[in-house]
């Protein structure tokens, strides 16, 4: 990505990516590793949801990196060759819910480490 | 709760090697000690180090194997203590996040624990050991390596417990060949219960899945699950055994186990004596479940691997759309990974026995399941979440889509097949701007060939005299400015354009039904006073459709307030204009 674009397809995948900083923490790999993908995948997609940017192509994920969300005002997007999608945040009228279990189960068949010895 | 500390479940396997041959391990020929350099308490040391350093704090460490009781006396008891005296010295932090101190705790087969009965004593570790229900099938498939049988040996060592305080608990993990011996399984409980230290009521079943267990066992359906979960309940409700079975026994199907997680990767590790990290024994040596070593990798790299993979792992199937309608998404989260991805499934293998034990337990259905539903989509699921997305009316009157609904006459400013911008050879339909779930963003250059369509219909609607009707293009810049009385902040106008019935009719549509118009110069006429950094917005209407609004808004309050910005079909743009090398 560091190249100086010489097309407008390129110039446009370049601030496609820049754009994307402002809503993901990303490093300058995860911005290498993005641009490549959509240069090498034209039907390629990046789906950002509230932590992870997962890489997709024909609605198969390939790939994806943790990155976390820092705009408030989106719960994702979608980024492809053709569109830049923002998917405004859904303010929840309840409280919500926890993300779930503290304790390990473990259990593979015979093998379990039922330990709640622990538990919140 | 410091919010400095990332909080883990650690589990930490200090040997791969195996003093017993079951018949069904899942390791199969891996329950050998590996060859490594490493110690087993240099490695949990090591780790538990570099985890402190990046303010990761194990609330919990339990020793799994192999068989944890096949190292030596000496090892075993430095690592018994290292790990208590980490509780110790940890207390406070632990225990700020919300977690309790624990004692050291192993899971063991319980056939070596003579040889390590004095450390066990000295820091009341707690032991959770594995048999086979009914009693019968525990000598037919947990054997030594010479095939020798093993329950009363362990049977003998449980007596070694009685003495001690600390806590001590048996599992069994029900398969087919299991269930079929159920009233076997019902007095077998009840044996251990009065005969040996072994309070039952403190005990856990686990119910299989097929998985290298060599053919040998075979998992129960789910109604099979759900026959067993009830049987249970009709010997052991009301009895000595009440709290078990309506606690414990079948907590591991409650939302507080690690399978109930919206991702696992973010708190349960395991970690080998050679630094390597799974997820957790059953992810333990599989590729999609290694997380990366801990003296290789940063831990920032390790959690991230973590979270990733297990995201990943998630999404192999596709959501169940009947986890939607279920209202127990909240607890459940769709199950383990490991076993959907090795069932090709999509949903929790025991699905059905969860919803009972939850019925069972007053756990209601979801009051908001949608929102839920919709908070998993956004955070665990690759589908677009938007379809999931909630229709909630805050507002004490009509929503938009009623209004429309209620007047006919509106329908075409809102419609969304009407519009399609066409961007070189990229069509894009247009909706409402205030209408569509998400904002869309193209990236126009000088070199970008632009052409609306628009349904021949539209200039039709709402006019009695069409030859005066034209297609209305209202073209924004990112530039925000200050407007009227109100005061309101809002995208700058750029132009307005009006194209009459009579040009559009003298233009060559390659669109059947659609007119065309080109905009490819009008947007260069005005490039100027287009913003760069910022996305500027063009939007398409009639000049009767565009009155209609005003007169609505006019005459109807509700109306008014919810279509206080422009509502017509819309695409937000950034322009880039830039003399390239190669254009």
């Amino acid at each position: 990505m560091n190249k100086e674009p010489e097309t407008y397809e390129e110039l446009i995948r370049k601030k496609r990516c820049v754009d994307l900083t402002q809503h993901y923490n990303l490093t300058k790999d995860d911005l290498d590793l993005i641009y490549n993908f959509l240069e090498k995948n034209p039907d390629g997609m990046i789906l950002g949801s509230t932590n992870v940017l997962s890489f997709m192509v024909k609605n198969q994920i390939v790939y994806s990196i943790v990155s976390r969300c820092i705009n408030s005002s989106i719960d994702g997007l979608t980024l492809s060759k053709n569109y830049l999608r923002l998917k405004p945040h859904y303010t929840p009228s309840s409280g919500g819910h926890s993300s779930g279990g503290s304790s390990s189960n473990n259990n593979n068949n015979n093998n379990n480490n039922n330990n709640n010895n622990n538990n919140r | 709760m410091n919010n400095n500390y990332k909080y883990i479940h650690l589990l930490y396997v200090p040997t791969m090697a195996c003093n017993m041959g079951c018949k069904y391990c899942y390791l199969e020929d891996n329950t050998k000690d590996e060859k490594t350099n490493y110690k087993a308490l240099d490695t949990l040391k090591f780790a538990i180090e570099k985890f402190k350093e990046s303010n990761v704090i194990p609330f919990n460490i339990s020793l799994h194997g192999g068989e944890v009781t096949t190292l030596s006396k000496k090892d075993f008891h430095d690592l018994i203590a290292y790990i208590s005296d980490y509780y110790q010295t940890n207390k406070e932090i632990i225990t700020n996040g919300g977690f309790k101190i624990g004692n050291p705790h192993i899971k063991t087969n319980l056939y070596n624990l003579e040889e390590h009965i004095d450390t066990i004593k000295e820091y009341n570790v707690s032991i959770s050991g594995s048999l086979d229900l009914p009693l019968l099938l525990h000598d037919e498939y947990r054997v030594t390596k010479n095939n020798q049988k093993t329950l009363t040996k362990i049977l003998d060592n449980i007596k070694l417990l009685e003495s001690i305080p600390n806590k001590k608990k048996v599992s069994a993990t029900i398969f087919k060949e299991h269930y079929k011996y159920l009233d076997q399984i019902v007095e077998d409980i009840k044996y251990l219960h009065k005969n040996t230290c072994l309070d039952m009521n403190d005990f856990n079943f686990m119910i299989g899945f097929d998985y290298n267990s060599n053919d040998i066992l075979h998992h129960m359906s789910e109604e099979e699950q759900v026959t067993f979960y009830k049987r249970m309940h009709q010997e052991f409700d009301g009895t000595d055994l009440d709290l078990g079975v309506n606690g414990p026994w079948f907590n591991e199907f409650g939302p507080e186990y690690c399978t109930n997680c919206d991702n696992c990767g973010e708190k349960f590790f395991l970690l080998e004596k050679n630094g390597d990290i799974y997820s957790c024994v059953r992810g333990q040596k599989h590729p999609d479940y290694y997380y990366g070593n801990i003296y290789k990798d940063t831990i920032q790299n390790i959690l991230d691997n973590a979270f990733n993979k297990i995201f990943l792992n998630h999404n192999k199937e596709p959501f169940n759309e009947e986890c939607l309608q279920c209202g127990y998404l909240y607890l459940c989260k769709t199950g383990c990974p490991f076993v959907k991805n090795t069932y090709k499934t999509n949903k929790s293998y025991t699905c059905k026995l969860q919803q009972e034990l939850y019925k069972d337990r007053n756990y209601l259905k979801d009051a908001y399941n949608e929102e839920s539903v919709y908070n998993y989509m956004i955070k665990m699921r690759t589908e677009n979440s938007e379809q999931y997305r909630p229709k909630v009316n805050n507002n004490d009157y009509p929503m938009l889509e009623e209004l429309i609904q209620n007047d006919p006459k509106l329908k075409y400013i809102y419609d969304d097949k009407s519009f399609i911008l066409k961007v070189d050879d990229v069509e894009y339909p247009l909706e409402s701007q205030i209408l569509k779930k998400g904002r869309d963003f193209i990236y126009l250059t000088p070199n970008s060939k632009i052409k609306i369509y628009m349904k021949k219909n539209m200039i039709e609607e709402e006019c009695d005299y069409p030859l005066n009707n034209a297609l209305y293009i209202m073209l924004l810049s990112g530039n925000m400015i200050t407007y009227g009385d109100e005061n309101r902040l809002k995208q700058q106008h750029v132009m307005t354009h009006q194209v009459y019935k009579g040009v559009l009719d003298q233009n060559t549509s390659d669109k059947e039904d659609y007119y065309v118009y080109d905009l490819t110069n009008l947007i260069k006429e005005y490039k100027n006073y287009l913003t760069m950094d910022t996305s500027n917005n063009i939007f398409f209407t009639t000049t009767s459709l565009r009155d209609y609004h005003y007169t609505k808004q006019k005459n109807n309050a509700y109306y008014h307030i919810q279509a206080i910005n422009l509502p017509f079909q819309n695409m937000e743009f950034y322009y880039i204009d830039k003399e390239l090398k190669n254009e």
